[in-house]
């Protein structure tokens, strides 16, 4: 599994990035708000994917080296936005165990690391697009991490704090929705597109995929059954039923998230396809 | 502008023997897996036999290749640490201290020159034998090449001796890192 | 896919080496530095090839070249090899430089696979059942072993068999004797062989063409030939290392000389230097030459003044007194003896040439000069390889391309050589030579190994078989002789030959056979010299390097601790020290070569040149033939041989290169049932069976069999595949090489592999002598080890 590290770091930090999002959203909308589940989820989630990114590293110990480069790396900044989110979603969690009462300020912090988030899977995103692996190249990669992100971040926000949650699921399925579309309606035409495609690299990623083709199945029918359940069961009152169709819609958005992800990683070949 | 420092390959007169690599090896003391330079083999065109007679347009060709030095080292703008690093000569060295082996490197090299060291957990490359070159020697490969096909030095002087030529069928575009390298093509491998 | 014991763990190869110095420094390789600045702080203390002590050394195996390689020893450890690099490096003065297989030594030397300690069986033989022994027990052993042979079935019953891992130096001489022949002739003499794995077809037919002492034109005039056309030869991938062959293809196309290969193959050398390659079926070479002729002869492109003039037995006219009419070449070409025109048509049938590629190229050979026909050598290792070899000749007489600067007799290249003394190794009492290739034979045989049923020369009955094997750097007893599976059988009978001695670095597959075994240093752990040339006559000198590793000992300590047990050490080393020996050996260089060094210099450098020539094969011959005739019985090249007319077997043995169709040929009915040609071609990545225990080198070229797509297809293969190559003498897996590069209806399973049987005894490594015959060839009594009719399937 010599991609798992990358892939739980970015699924981890996307999911988190999501979740502060909602939680957001969530704030500004519902004023007593406070969606606690969430927002340590998202630490969570987020300590989760930094610890991860370091262990893959060969030389984990001195991982604050890669903090030295930011005017030139994209890999650089992205370790700074990834900390600072995290940072700010610990920050925003130690604010609502220590000083509950100071509304204004969890607001205003868990907003700030939304947006932190936000711009961070643009950086992440960068790495990749700006690699020498052809198959990452493109907005296809922003539509991936994005629609994660947004997919993932929107059904764990419901399913976390249903109770507080529960008024803005039409929102969320909308969100979920919204996403899942814009990624098929991106992605699959790429990859049809990339067929055709002469660059060696790209058939080479693309010969990678086809011994993938199992996981690749299973990587779009868990996102489309995910995202059909929770839409389908937006125009329900909350209730047992309800709470357990968005907790498998939940589940199988974060894994076929995660399988997806994974084969991007797998799929490296870089240049013309020397290896 | 500094010097830059870069290899020639007469690829038209490489039979693909692999002494460079296995020298680059030695030299390095290079694991299993882990090629700092290495002869990739290109064949295709097909052979049939069609009434009882035989017809081909095969070709088989073969190209050495290392690091190639780049002027826009990708690799070294990718890098995090700042571990990949212009040398004064030009030439991208490794500093193995700063290196976290994040691996970035290789994403970032269409030439898939940097390598994963597991036992050290870094990345390892060629360094054009730097050790060799500051005492007034050639670097191993070239030294080894039984074929006289491979040359290091200036890369303007080899420019003006051998052409401009960095791009080949098999190879990625020079305009993604402009390598220090210039190739002699073999006549199938022309683009 | 490699088996256990073909992976080298870094970390053991570098704890182990440290341990041998004494140190746990020997990581010192990887550069280290600032980085900060730009500025390399390399530390060139640690480069394995700057302060460091750097000794000349050999390699010395079974290829076309031998090469210096300069090791750089710190603390007593090898840690790397350079080559030569000395001198202006031109066509006229070219360094010596070692191929890939010379860069990988430090493999061998610190491979952890070494033999270690003697050894003695214990199960039965070939069951991999050993016990540590000292070596006062195993030389005991070995010498009382020698004398009951030697008084029980006499002195021609012990064989040094055919090896040639250690084919250089002056003590360590596996293939012609050194210290183990001047033992056992100091005994009373031992049975040795004749013709060799390499080109036994070749060297037994050649002299009946142009007698003793024939030779080519040298790799130095490529370069002066207009037209190059080679048959079967690949020097690209055999003939790699300095002053070789291969450069001078270079100085060749270079020069504009239009090069064409005829090769089932698209061999190395075909991509890098050919202009056309043309395809052929293995085994059908001698027709393509009769192709060729008829297109020559019927458009009077021949020369017929220089066939008048220098040959016998081209044509009526000229053939030796009462022969009967219709035996020419030229009769057999027209079709008057045997009815059959021998037209690009028919030709093309048989090789799959196409009819017009058969015409153009004999036009633009008769047309073109001067040209240089070539021949190699696995051409030639066929059922009918005798007349395969002899048939390329033909093309260079029809259009006078023999004797003249930038032609070639359509001989492999001549050289010059450096006259070196060797260590000498005695008068051989025995006279009786048996076939390299038929030793199985006189064992299986018993007394009943004779001249008339297997090629025994010097005598007309072998009167007890072989009882005592010497195998000394060898992997012939198994690996490289034909049908493994019918040979380790033969072996297991311990009443047949009754001793078995191995002598090696590492436990081959020939070494699983021995009863015995020695534990050779290699020629690192000791001095010694070598020499070799093609396109430059080449000496060298290797120093020891290293102390010898583990309990390992010189071949020259084991001989002389047997001669001590055997009451002849006086005889034996005369009193010298090996450095005396050395030392008159080359006062034979220095007489010869008034710029030889001293041996105190040679030692030092460990190399000497002389310089580039041009030799022109019978250059004084064409010149004055009636002055320089050749020496055949009518002086002239003999296209027509008497000797073979004489031998009466017109099918197998015809007096003049016929085509000769052969079992396990592309005519073979066999093919229904096993329909691919299986040839074995040489890879670079070994020399024969030495280096295949290299990761190095497996991993530059892993052993792989080469397939055609038409073939693979047709049965669900695709490249990297698993599949079974069989026939009905064994079994063969491995991954499939599915390319182009080699014509449909053959596959080639690269030589040398080491034999290594899984519990069904399917062979999973690769060796292509897992499928291949015991049957010699007709004339020769030699190996047609590609002439191997099989079926490829996947697993």
């Amino acid at each position: 599994m010599e991609h798992m590290s990358l892939t739980l770091f970015s699924i981890c930090l996307q999911a988190a990035i999501g979740i502060m999002v909602f939680v957001s959203i969530g704030k500004l909308i519902n004023k007593d708000g406070i969606f606690k589940n969430a927002m340590f989820v998202a630490a969570g989630l987020g300590i989760i994917g930094l610890l991860s990114s370091v262990l893959h590293l060969g030389r984990p110990f001195k991982a604050f080296f890669a903090l030295n480069q930011f005017a030139s790396s994209w890999l650089s900044r992205e370790i700074w936005f990834s900390s600072l989110f995290v940072g700010l979603t610990v920050l925003a969690v130690l604010i609502l165990m220590q000083r509950p009462q100071n509304r204004t300020a969890i607001k205003g912090v868990s907003l700030l690391s939304a947006v932190v988030g936000l711009v961070a899977i643009a950086v992440m995103s960068s790495v990749f697009t700006s690699s020498s692996v052809p198959f990452w190249h493109g907005t296809v990669t922003f539509v991936e991490f994005y629609a994660a992100a947004i997919s993932m971040g929107a059904i764990l926000f419901l399913f976390l704090s249903i109770s507080e949650a529960g008024s803005l699921k039409k929102l969320v399925a909308a969100a979920v929705a919204a996403a899942v579309i814009i990624q098929v309606l991106v992605v699959v035409p790429n990859l049809i597109s990339l067929a055709n495609d002469s660059n060696e690299a790209i058939i080479g990623s693309l010969a990678i995929l086809n011994g993938m083709a199992t996981a690749g199945i299973l990587k779009w029918l868990c996102i489309l059954i995910g995202a059909v359940l929770v839409v389908w069961s937006a125009k329900d009152e909350i209730s047992p039923a309800v709470t357990n169709t968005v907790m498998v819609s939940a589940l199988l958005l974060f894994v076929g998230q995660l399988v997806g992800r994974y084969m991007f990683y797998a799929a490296m070949v870089v240049g013309s396809g020397l290896s | 502008m500094a010097k830059r420092y870069g290899f020639y390959v007469d690829q038209e007169n490489c039979i693909g023997c692999f002494t460079c690599q296995i020298a680059c090896k030695d030299k390095n003391d290079l694991p299993d897996g882990v090629l700092w330079r290495k002869v990739y083999e290109f064949s295709g065109g097909t052979t049939i036999e069609e009434n009882g007679v035989f017809k081909s347009n095969v070709f088989a060709y073969w190209l050495s290749m290392a690091c190639n030095h780049c002027e826009d080292a990708k690799c070294v703008t990718g890098c995090p640490t700042g571990a990949m690093h212009y040398g004064a000569d030009g030439t991208v060295q490794h500093n193995p201290d700063l290196c976290i082996g994040c691996q970035y490197c290789r994403m970032n090299c269409p030439y898939d020159a940097p390598k994963f060291m597991e036992d050290k957990g870094i990345i390892g490359k060629c360094d054009a034998c730097i050790d060799l070159r500051e005492t007034g020697k050639n670097p191993a490969c070239v030294d080894a090449c039984i074929m006289r096909v491979l040359e290091f030095g200036p890369i303007d002087e080899l420019r003006a001796k051998h052409g401009e030529l960095a791009d080949i069928k098999g190879l990625p575009d020079s305009n993604i890192t402009k390598p220090s390298l210039v190739i002699n093509p073999h006549k199938a491998a022309i683009k | 896919m490699l088996s256990k014991g073909f992976e080298i763990s870094r970390r053991s190869f570098l704890k182990w080496s440290a341990a041998v110095a004494g140190t746990s420094t020997l990581v010192g390789c990887m550069p280290t530095g600032s980085g900060v600045d730009g500025q390399s702080a390399v530390s060139q203390m640690e480069s394995s090839q700057l302060n460091t002590e750097i000794k000349p050394s050999i390699c010395w195996h079974n290829c076309g070249g031998r090469c210096q390689i300069n090791a750089h020893v710190r603390d007593g450890v090898v840690l790397s090899f350079t080559t030569d690099n000395e001198g202006p490096d031109t066509p006229d003065d070219l360094q010596a430089r070692a191929c890939s297989k010379g860069r990988a030594q430090r493999q061998r030397l610190y491979h952890p696979d070494r033999l270690k300690y003697p050894m003695k069986r214990v199960g039965e033989r070939g069951e991999g059942k050993w016990e540590q022994i000292s070596w006062d027990e195993a030389l005991d052993i070995t010498a009382s072993e020698l004398d009951r042979i030697i008084e029980q079935y006499g002195n021609d019953s012990v064989y040094i068999i055919y090896a040639s891992g250690v084919i250089a130096g002056a003590f360590n001489q596996s293939y012609v004797g050194g210290a183990t022949l001047r033992l056992l002739n100091l005994l009373g003499g031992c049975l040795t062989f004749y013709g060799n794995y390499s080109q036994a077809c070749y060297m037994y037919a050649i002299p009946y063409m142009f007698g003793p002492g024939y030779g080519g034109s040298s790799p130095t005039t490529f370069e002066d030939a207009e037209l190059m056309v080679v048959f079967g030869d690949n020097p690209a991938s055999t003939r790699v290392g300095g002053l070789n062959s291969t450069y001078y293809f270079k100085l060749a196309k270079k020069n504009g000389t239009r090069i064409i290969v005829i090769d089932p193959r698209y061999s190395d050398t075909v991509g890098a230097f050919a202009d056309e390659w043309i395809p052929i079926k293995p085994t059908t070479d001698s027709a393509l030459v009769a192709g060729m002729a008829y297109v020559m002869v019927t458009e009077g492109l021949h020369d017929q003044g220089f066939l008048d003039r220098y040959c016998i037995g081209f044509d009526e006219e000229h053939m030796p007194e009462g022969i009967p009419a219709g035996n020419s070449y030229k009769s057999y070409i027209l079709g008057e003896s045997d009815g059959q025109p021998k037209t690009p048509e028919w030709a093309s049938a048989i090789t799959g040439v196409p009819v017009e590629t058969i015409i153009r190229l004999a036009r633009e050979i008769a047309g073109t000069k001067p040209c240089f026909i070539l021949q190699g050598r696995g051409m030639q290792r066929h059922m009918n390889g005798e007349f395969q070899a002899l048939s390329v000749p033909i093309l260079a007489m029809m259009t006078g391309n023999i004797g003249k600067l930038g032609t070639n007799p359509g001989l492999y290249e001549g050289y010059p050589a450096v006259k070196m003394g060797s260590f000498p190794t005695g008068e051989n009492p025995v006279k009786t030579k048996v076939s390299f290739f038929m030793f199985t034979d006189a064992i299986e045989k018993g007394g009943n190994h004779t001249k008339e049923n297997g090629g025994l020369q010097g005598a007309e009955r072998l009167e007890n078989g072989i009882k005592f094997i010497w195998n000394y750097g060898g992997n012939a007893l198994i690996n490289q002789h034909s049908d493994v599976n019918r040979t380790t059988e033969l072996l297991k009978d311990t009443s047949k030959c009754e001793f078995i001695l191995g002598i090696d670095n590492f436990m081959t597959p020939s070494m699983e056979y021995a009863d015995l075994i020695l534990p050779d240093i290699t020629q690192f752990e000791q001095e010694e010299i070598a020499t070799r040339a093609l396109g430059q006559g080449l000496a060298l000198y290797g120093q020891k390097l290293v102390e010898p590793m583990y309990d390992c000992k010189s071949v020259y300590e084991i001989c002389s601790e047997l001669a001590k047990r055997l009451g002849v050490l006086e005889e034996f080393d005369e009193g010298k020290t090996q450095e005396e020996y050395l030392r008159e050996a080359l006062e034979v260089a220095q007489e010869a070569h008034p710029d030889f060094p001293s041996f105190e210099e040679f030692r030092e450098k460990g190399i000497y040149k002389t310089e580039a020539t041009k030799i022109i094969a019978y250059k004084d011959f064409v010149e004055d033939p009636a002055g320089n005739p050749l020496p055949t019985p009518s002086g002239k090249i003999e296209i027509f041989s008497q000797a073979l007319y004489d031998m009466n077997n017109p099918e197998r043995i015809p007096a003049i290169p016929k085509y000769v169709a052969v079992p396990e040929g592309p005519e073979d009915p066999l093919k229904d049932k096993f329909p691919i040609q299986c040839i074995g071609h040489h890879s670079k990545r070994r020399i024969h069976s030495t280096f295949d225990n290299s990761s190095w080198l497996e991993e530059a070229e892993p052993q792989m069999l080469w397939i055609n797509p038409q073939d693979a297809a047709a049965r669900g293969i695709k490249n990297g595949d698993m599949v079974k190559i069989f026939n009905d003498r064994g079994t063969v897996r491995v991954k499939a090489k599915v390319t182009p590069r080699l014509i449909p209806g053959v596959c080639s399973l690269p030589q040398g592999a080491w034999y290594t049987p899984d519990e069904n005894g399917v062979d999973i490594r690769g060796n292509i002598n897992t499928l291949t015959t015991w049957e010699p060839t007709a004339l020769a009594w030699g190996n047609p080890q590609h002439t191997n009719l099989v079926q490829v399937e996947k697993v």
